[in-house]
């Protein structure tokens, strides 16, 4: 019955680095941007759910995806469109970059210390089935999680904008030939990309309540590592990579005991250079059908 | 005399310091098909890029229905009414045909009539009908070529740029382009094509320019007679000795 509850909570976090993971992989698509600077975007919702928590509830909830959607526009303003067509390693030098600047604000405006949010607290409460105790927390998660991955779904295949923007992340120029303006394209990206990214810092701040200037990167690089184990150019296997290494990195913190808990990472990151090493292209990669010729 | 679609003016492309394309000139009429031939390397393709504004740089005027399009992104050009179908076709390979052709629509100036421009592209390409649910990159290479056609018609182009569509088709595939060409050119619709493959292409043609080297060495028109000589003057003058050029 343990497991069951292991399986339930590695579920909740895997599906919360899945949407982590997706931001990651639209960015990539439309781009070819690997974007480093991703975990900072939940860093700063978090800092923003701290600076409005005298609010009501809703409304802070509301501005933290304001203040992640606009900060998300700004870097794709000022520091992304000058380096668009740039090589990829420029473009993940200035994600660095821009990871450590964000990093080096927060801490000078609120210090190294952690700054508690309490906007969702109440989500830690469980109810029992059975002999489970769940916390309310992972069935939103869960929930919240997989409606966010069908609507973005829906919004690809279903949409005028979704379909432009996977015609641009399929063949950008091509895309621009027919018409699509890629300024749009771009944009509705990073708003989208913005948005999973608020949605799942909401629901990993009632896990995480303190917020400090790595909150974010710990979260981002753990997402990016899913996503390159997925497959970086296809959103599904990214999204599905994100959801393997939260589940993996959940299953194993339960499973270890808590004296082995700090071998954690070296067990997690082993698995992956191990996946790294034997699936090259991603773990969930079918083998590309023949296309371009 | 009536204003011309296309107007190039005096167009150089270089790369690098290497010249494609060397003060080329010609106009294109309403309703005209007016081919572009030429040896590989002549600098065919690069006018088509530099008119669609492909090329970050380049000299020289570019008019469409009177106005300078010099300097404006692709989409925009698009949207101003020019479809091109891209040398080797470019169909989005994991998208569907019907997704694909949704894309072609993108640069209509008004969804007005884009039901019929899809049905009369089906009508044409029927092929495309019975695969519109169907993953565009496990079409066959002369499919994906009535695809991207066809998505370069359902967009109502103005003007419509065709760089090789015939490169490496079946004969038979070559039959339906041409024939897809012609129902085109019948609706008064204005076309340029870029072939490698001279004769077929002069023949369907109203008038042709001959390129070598980046530069306009011969024009003729469809009814000229014994031209194939003088074609074949300017692809061996291209590639045999001559002016101290490097073949690429």
């Amino acid at each position: 019955m343990i497991y069951l509850q292991y399986l339930i909570d590695a579920t909740a976090i895997g599906s919360l680095y899945a949407l982590v993971a997706l931001g990651i992989g639209l960015i990539f698509g439309v781009m070819r941007l690997v974007n480093f600077a991703h975990g900072e975007l939940l860093m700063a919702g978090g800092y923003s759910l701290f600076v409005t928590s005298e609010w009501p509830t809703v409304l802070s909830i509301l501005m933290a995806f304001v203040v992640v959607v606009v900060l998300a526009l700004i870097l794709e303003r000022l520091a992304f469109r000058p380096l668009r067509g740039a090589s990829p390693a420029t473009m993940l030098v200035m994600t660095f970059a821009i990871s450590f600047l964000l990093r080096a604000v927060a801490q000078k405006k609120w210090s190294a210390q952690g700054k508690a949010v309490n906007q969702l607290s109440g989500l830690n409460k469980a109810f029992t089935l059975g002999s489970l105790d769940i916390r309310w927390v992972t069935v939103v998660a869960i929930v919240v999680s997989s409606s966010l991955l069908i609507a973005t779904q829906a919004f690809l295949t279903r949409t005028n904008l979704g379909l432009q923007m996977r015609a641009a992340a399929s063949d950008f120029g091509t895309a621009q030939i027919l018409g699509v303006r890629a300024d749009r394209v771009v944009v509705g990206t990073f708003v989208l990309s913005g948005i999973l990214a608020t949605a799942a810092m909401l629901l990993f701040s009632v896990q995480r309540p303190v917020i400090t200037p790595d909150w974010g990167l710990q979260i981002g690089l753990v997402a990016l590592v899913g996503v390159v184990i997925g497959g970086l150019d296809r959103l599904g296997p990214a999204t599905l990579g994100g959801f393997f290494v939260g589940f993996a990195n959940s299953w194993l913190a339960n499973l270890l005991p808590s004296d082995k808990r700090i071998f954690l990472d070296s067990a997690l990151y082993g698995l992956v250079i191990l996946v790294l090493l034997i699936r090259p292209a991603g773990l969930f990669q079918r083998h590309v059908i023949a296309e371009r010729v | 005399m009536t204003t011309a679609v296309l107007s190039v003016r005096d167009l150089w492309v270089r790369y690098g310091n290497v010249p494609a394309v060397r003060g080329v000139s010609f106009d294109v009429f309403p309703g005209e098909v007016v081919a572009l031939l030429g040896p590989n390397g002549a600098g065919k393709s690069s006018t088509l890029s530099a008119i669609m504004g492909r090329l970050g740089r380049q000299e020289g005027t570019i008019e469409f229905q009177g106005d300078s399009i010099v300097g404006l992104s692709p989409d925009k050009v698009a949207r101003r009414g020019i479809s091109l179908v891209p040398e080797g076709r470019h169909i989005f390979g994991d998208l569907t045909v019907d997704e694909n052709l949704q894309l072609g629509m993108v640069s209509r100036g008004s969804q007005v009539g884009a039901d019929e421009d899809l049905a009369w592209a089906l009508e044409l390409f029927p092929v495309l009908d019975d695969f519109m649910g169907r993953q565009a990159g496990l079409l066959s290479g002369g499919q994906q070529q009535q695809l991207a056609i066809a998505r370069a018609l359902v967009a109502q182009p103005q003007l419509m740029l065709l760089d090789e569509p015939s490169l490496g088709l079946a004969p038979s595939v070559i039959d339906i382009v041409f024939g897809a060409l012609d129902s085109i050119r019948g609706r008064g619709r204005t076309i340029v094509i870029v072939e490698q493959r001279a004769a077929r292409t002069a023949a369907f043609a109203d008038r042709s320019f001959v390129i070598a080297n980046g530069e306009i060495r011969l024009a003729i028109n469809q009814n000229d007679e014994d031209t194939a000589e003088a074609i074949a003057a300017v692809y061996f003058g291209a590639e045999g000795a001559g002016e101290g050029r490097v073949d690429r």
